[in-house]
């Protein structure tokens, strides 16, 4: 099971696409998710993982991961975390704003194969680039055993698609598990870092794929949590993060050792890179 | 009870003589909601095992501020302070669902651990590994692990 990658032409190149904001929805205090829509007929196909290139006109070029459904082809959506100039410009956008779009670009989720069970580990904002995982798991959910989404973020009110995350779990489609680093009065739920959520559950290592996203420290901790739970390295995938500045594969502001992470990743099995991301100065 | 002990994740592997004289000294308790299983300050008489339910591991910061600073689950271990002087409690453990655990008596633990060596490397090992792998936890939850990504978000 391999990463797979995009290598369309038309699709690497350079040159924005007018695109029109369809829909926003506020998330959290400081996201948002935009529904966007391409000025011209063509539309748009991904695979769920990868990310796009959002160019808020005059406020520069940002790489956001893509969060809606893969099944979506005259749309895309994203969910955007306002910590930059540019971001900040993103999310204010409202309705029938314009910006310009570049992609998809980057590798994306290799789905598990039929029987497997299947462990998504999310933190933060980590939890965008996987929903659209969850996207493709549930619209053939028959095909696997128990899926089990591990999520944690700062505090309650930071955690995204809350509403339809409980939907999935309380439909039975979704084994739910939800942690704060902070908790407020009133939750009661887990308190803890996303990592310890592993220990509640029971796995079956040699029947099992595991998806993590998020900061790269907790990937990296959530991995090798896997890993203890004897999840070998080739079935445990990660979705990294440096400055993508390109997504072509040209400027090398992404790379990671040899890994261009726009072109080669974003999305990689931890067997590959593991050994990278244990290297201080990389 | 001796089936309860040998089925808990935190004894696994222990020996048969072992969970023997662990079950002369446990008991199973049940805390309602809100229920406190340790205070703050008061002796370390006993560590538990807990078998169903959760609880929460709080710091009171100051009078009306409880900071709630991890949650424990079933298979877990809650305590550590029975095994190092001055054995008092430093955390207030809560129940935050019903939760039954297994209560071991401290000080007759702590008498068989100093008469038997080979008791004492197993409950210090396993306290360690707790203790490792709550420590790497805390660590995580002290650097803010999902703070603001820098200021080109890549991806995400």
């Amino acid at each position: 099971m391999m990463a797979s990658a995009t290598h369309d032409p038309a699709e690497a190149s350079l040159l924005p696409r007018p695109a029109q904001v369809a829909a926003r929805q506020p998330e959290t205090r400081d996201t948002v998710t935009l529904t966007v829509r391409a000025a011209d007929a063509a539309g748009f196909r991904f695979a769920a993982g990868q990310f796009m290139m959002l160019y808020a006109f005059g406020g520069g070029e940002v790489p956001i991961s893509i969060s809606g459904d893969p099944g979506l082809t005259r749309e895309f959506v994203v969910t955007i975390r306002a910590v930059g100039a540019t971001t900040r410009r993103l999310t204010a956008l409202p309705p029938g704003a314009a910006l310009g779009v570049r992609g998809p670009y980057g590798s994306s989720w290799p789905v598990a194969a039929a029987g497997q069970d299947v462990v998504l580990m999310a933190g933060g904002i980590g939890m965008a680039p996987l929903r659209p995982l969850l996207y493709r798991l549930l619209a053939e959910r028959s095909r696997y055993g128990r899926l089990f989404l591990l999520y944690g973020a700062r505090t309650a009110a930071d955690l995204l698609y809350l509403e339809q995350l409980r939907a999935w779990h309380d439909a039975g489609v979704l084994e739910l598990h939800l942690t704060v680093d902070a908790a407020a009065p009133g939750w009661g739920g887990h308190v803890g870092v996303v990592t310890t959520l592993l220990r509640r559950l029971t796995l079956r290592p040699d029947a099992t794929v595991a998806y993590v996203c998020g900061p790269e420290v907790m990937i990296r901790f959530g991995a090798m949590d896997l890993l203890q739970r004897r999840i070998t390295a080739q079935r445990v995938f990660v979705s990294l993060e440096r400055n993508m500045q390109c997504a072509v594969g040209l400027c090398g502001h992404c790379q990671l050792g040899a890994e261009f992470l726009c072109t080669d990743g974003p999305v990689y099995p931890f067997a590959r890179v593991a050994p990278l991301l244990a290297v201080r100065e990389l | 009870m001796r089936t309860l002990l040998a089925g808990h994740p935190y004894l696994r592997g222990m020996t048969e003589p072992h969970l023997e004289l662990l079950s002369a000294h446990a008991a199973v308790r049940a805390l309602a909601v809100d229920q406190f299983l340790i205070r703050q300050g008061e002796p370390a008489d006993h560590f538990y095992l807990l078998l169903s339910g959760r609880v929460a591991v709080e710091l009171v910061a100051r009078p009306q501020r409880v900071l709630r600073i991890e949650t424990v689950s079933a298979g877990d271990v809650v305590g550590w302070s029975w095994l190092i002087a001055p054995y008092r409690w430093q955390f207030d453990v809560c129940a935050i669902a019903a939760t039954r655990v297994l209560a071991l008596e401290a000080a007759a633990l702590r008498r068989a651990c100093a008469t038997d060596q080979g008791l004492a490397a197993e409950m210090q090992r396993r306290l360690l590994t707790t203790v490792s792998r709550r420590l790497a936890a805390t660590r995580l939850q002290l650097i803010d692990v999902y703070g603001d990504y820098p200021s080109a978000p890549a991806p995400g």
